[in-house]
């Protein structure tokens, strides 16, 4: 945070700054045009009014620059703006100060920020080793030419101009400065020549997009050296020149150069937009096609091809889904393309089939591969997490169903077995006491008696325990066990289901587990007067709702069970909300009508689905009543 | 009195064919399926009474109240008595919804031979059988019912033997009262209740237990 704070701070101080230079060469510029207007009323205004151009020019694309985020070229062409109106200031007051000499001195210097931009562009830094040698002797030798100026270059003393005499350069003389200045000249005209042909090479060898990105700037950066050759051949070789033309021209060109700069920042922007468009598609899913459509857009290529690896099949795609051939292999027909791999060798993730000339521009094919890395783990991680994920799932409802399962089975054991032999030892005791009886022996009677009381108490207590089993899930449909539930609870409960639907046998004992739960909890925590049970079984997912007019405070961490309860519901892949306020609780749960898995239901053979409507309606009430009434008038 | 019995369980079978045989009816024939009772029913032998099993396969659920409904559905009125190990009001509205000679008790009810031949009796002469403890769950259920309030401990006691199924001369008989006091605690009952009085015994049940389950279940 403080970090962050103090950086804006500084970037604010930077950014003013900025401001403030660009005011100050805007300014410096008008001010020099009008002294120089002033100090020579006889000057042309036209040139007077190019140089001008050229001066705000720079510092007008430093600006844009600056907003189109590159900084430092921004400070660069800035620098440039001061510099050139330093060799109009230095006409302004030659007449009545010696510090024309220096400003004329540093004036050379914008020469070398315009190389500077040539070969530095689009970001203002100079990437390799040549294009730093190239500035570097640009500006020794633009510090040799200042040099020279500033202490040789004396014209006021020599009288071929009217100035003041150059205060410092007290060793020249006309002869020695006339024999250096066309070393100079020659060396200025060798250095733009080299520079050119460093910029013109780095186009050719560039990439397509860079190339695109690249041309205006390249172009202008020739006219320009092109003018300054013949600009500066005219004081070597023996050429008629008009010189109006010739400072026309070469502010021409001069201020062509940050414009193009500026336009190329700008087309760069919007390649780099594509980019960005390519790493979002990218993020979360690779659609194939949409893919191979952005990465031509955003390379500006297209020829690239995209050739995926099928991991499962063990086979190569291409961006539809065809199959292709493997890039691996030799001789398979990629041409003069280079292949770009993804991944490794031996887990590869795709191939970029692209023309050689994209390999320059190995930054941005760099960061598409990385993605495409990134984003390829990425897939299979979160495969494998879905994996995993379906399969706890289904073993959750696996232990689920098994374990209702068992409980149906213990149930049933003790329904088949037990139960039905305690009931029917309990009809032999009951014909033996008949039989005693007709034996006359009471105390066989009685004690025939006692043991039929004692089978009695045993039966109700095992039918306790198997309906606590397995509880009312074997009694038929899930309204029937609704109904046993309400009918049960000592609170009023209404029950209202809509629609009709068979239920997984796994679904209808979660409903019952539900329900049992929450009417439960009403009757113990809620002091609710009333409760009711919502079953929407016209819909798929299943909507049960168990609403109170009790207190709330119903919770998962309640130790009510709730939190048994919603493990369950969400072993078979529902959901259970609760909704707790002291005007009620209301629990909210969404089964799937075939549990977590899909599941075929069949009826069992032989059995007809039921008829909804067989629970008698109000009406039916009613039409009984009518006909009670009928026949008691009858009667 | 000739019954059939279906019960999925030998012993159980067994032993309700000796019971209504000691109580003196004739059991023609035990089977131990749905099927094997269609069979037999479709077979043209002489019967008058059907003794059910609630649980038998292929389900184990409802097999017997489903073939009631279905003998209903296709015409046949023979009184049917359903058995059954739990006590499932559900299960219980849907048999006497089939009409009467309808009847549903517990296994361990049946053990006390008297009673199940009673039952069948009851069924055979028209009238319906309910379990008490049925009706006890019921009646439980229905103490929030305004209407039952109104009710006296005495009328209430009468109310829970017309709902299992009790004639007002068997009301008559079990309470030590005459036929007559019977007769008007049952139309004083009848009319706190807001139904009308009916010859029918089923009918008085069906509407009795209907409205007792009304009151929780909507």
């Amino acid at each position: 945070m403080m970090f962050g704070m103090e950086r804006r701070r500084a970037g604010g101080t930077v950014s003013s700054m900025f401001t403030a230079l660009f005011a100050f060469s805007i300014v410096l510029n008008l001010l020099a045009q009008v002294g120089a207007r002033a100090a020579d009323p006889a000057s042309q205004l036209g040139s007077l009014v190019v140089d001008a151009v050229v001066g705000v020019t720079f510092a007008v694309c430093a600006l844009v620059a600056r907003k189109l985020s590159a900084f430092r070229s921004g400070w660069v062409m800035l620098a440039g703006s001061v510099l050139w109106t330093f060799g109009t200031l230095a006409t302004a007051i030659d007449a009545i100060s010696g510090a024309w000499a220096v400003l004329w001195a540093l004036q050379g210097a914008t020469d070398v920020i315009v190389i500077w931009l040539a070969l530095g562009y689009p970001t203002g830094r100079l990437p390799t080793w040549w294009a730093r040698s190239v500035v570097a002797a640009a500006a020794l030798l633009y510090s040799f030419v200042a040099v020279t100026r500033l202490f040789l270059d004396d014209p006021g003393r020599w009288g071929t101009c009217d100035c003041v005499p150059n205060p410092v350069a007290v060793l020249g003389t006309e002869r020695i400065y006339g024999t250096i200045e066309p070393v100079a000249v020659w060396g200025n005209l060798t250095i733009a020549a080299v520079a050119l042909i460093a910029v013109i090479v780095r186009w050719v060898r560039g990439s397509a997009p860079w190339r695109a990105v690249n041309v205006l700037m390249t172009a202008v950066f020739a006219i320009l050296v092109v003018v300054w050759i013949t600009f500066d051949a005219r004081w070597l070789l023996p050429m008629e020149w008009d010189g109006t033309g010739a400072v026309l021209l070469r502010s021409g060109a001069m201020t062509a150069i940050p414009v193009a700069y500026v336009a190329g920042l700008a087309s760069l922007r919007s390649t780099r937009a594509r980019v960005a468009d390519l790493i979002l598609a990218t993020r979360d899913w690779i659609d194939h096609p949409r893919w191979q459509h952005l990465l031509r857009e955003a390379l500006g290529d297209r020829t690239v091809r995209v050739i995926w690896w099928d991991r499962e099949a063990c086979v190569c795609r291409d961006a539809t889904g065809e199959r292709v051939a493997d890039p691996r292999a030799a001789g398979t027909g990629m041409g003069a393309s280079r292949v770009l791999e993804v991944g490794s060798h031996d887990d590869p993730i795709a191939w970029l089939v692209h023309d050689p000339v994209l390999g320059e521009s190995h930054e941005l094919l760099d960061s598409i591969v990385e993605t495409m890395r990134l984003t390829s783990e990425n897939e299979q991680l979160t495969a494998d997490l879905e994996a995993t994920l379906v399969q706890v799932r289904d073993s959750r409802e696996r232990l689920v169903t098994a374990g209702d399962e068992a409980r149906r089975r213990i149930e049933h054991d003790l329904h088949d077995g037990a139960q039905q032999l305690l009931v029917s030892t309990a009809i032999s005791l009951r014909l033996s006491s008949a039989r005693a009886q007709a034996l006359n022996d009471p105390s066989l009677d009685d004690a025939l008696a006692e043991a039929s009381r004692q089978l009695s108490t045993a039966i109700g207590e095992l039918r306790a325990l198997a309906r606590g089993i397995a509880p009312g899930t074997g009694d038929g449909d899930v309204a029937d066990v609704l109904e046993e539930l309400a009918l049960r609870s000592p609170l009023p409960t209404i029950v209202r289901i809509r629609g009709v639907r068979a239920l997984d046998a796994i679904v209808r004992s979660t409903i019952y587990f539900v329900v049992a739960e929450c009417l439960t909890n009403v009757v113990r925590h809620a002091e609710a007067d009333s409760t009711v049970v919502e079953l929407d079984l016209g819909q798929d997912p299943v909507r049960l709702n168990v609403i109170d007019d009790g207190g709330g405070g119903a919770s998962m961490a309640g130790g009510t069970g709730l939190r048994g309860i919603a493990d369950r519901v969400e072993a078979i892949g529902g959901t259970l909300d609760i909704d707790s306020t002291r005007l009620g609780t209301s629990i909210r749960v969404a089964l799937p009508v075939h549990g977590a898995s899909e599941r075929a239901l069949v009826h069992p053979a032989g059995m007809a689905p039921r008829a909804p409507n067989r629970r008698l309606t109000a009406s039916d009430l009613t039409a009984a009543s009518a006909i009670v009434s009928k026949s008691s008038e009858r009667g | 009195m000739r019954v059939i019995v279906a019960d999925d369980a030998v012993l159980l079978r067994e032993g309700i064919r000796q019971l209504l045989r000691a109580g003196g009816c004739e059991v023609v024939a035990a089977v131990g399926s749905v099927d094997g009772l269609r069979t037999v029913l479709s077979s043209g032998i002489a019967y008058d009474a059907l003794v059910l099993d609630i649980r038998m396969p292929p389900t184990h659920t409802d097999e017997g109240v489903r073939l009631l409904e279905q003998l209903r559905a296709e015409g046949s009125h023979v009184p049917t008595l359903l058995l059954s190990m739990y006590a499932s009001a559900a299960l219980v509205m849907r048999a006497m919804s089939c009409g009467a000679g309808t009847g549903y008790l517990l296994k361990e009810r049946v053990t006390d031979g008297d009673t199940l031949v009673a039952a069948i009796r009851t069924l055979v002469g028209g009238g319906s059988v309910v379990d008490p403890e049925v009706v006890a769950l019921l009646i439980g259920a229905s103490t929030r019912n305004t209407r039952l309030e109104r009710l006296t401990d005495r009328e209430r006691e009468i109310l829970t033997m017309m709902a299992e199924g009790r004639s007002n001369f068997g009301i008559a008989k079990i309470a030590h009262l005459s036929q007559k006091t019977v007769e008007s605690h049952v139309s004083h009952i009848l009319e706190k209740l807001g139904l009308e009085s009916s010859p029918d015994e089923h009918r008085r049940v069906l509407a009795v237990l209907e409205l007792m389950r009304s009151t929780s279940v909507t």
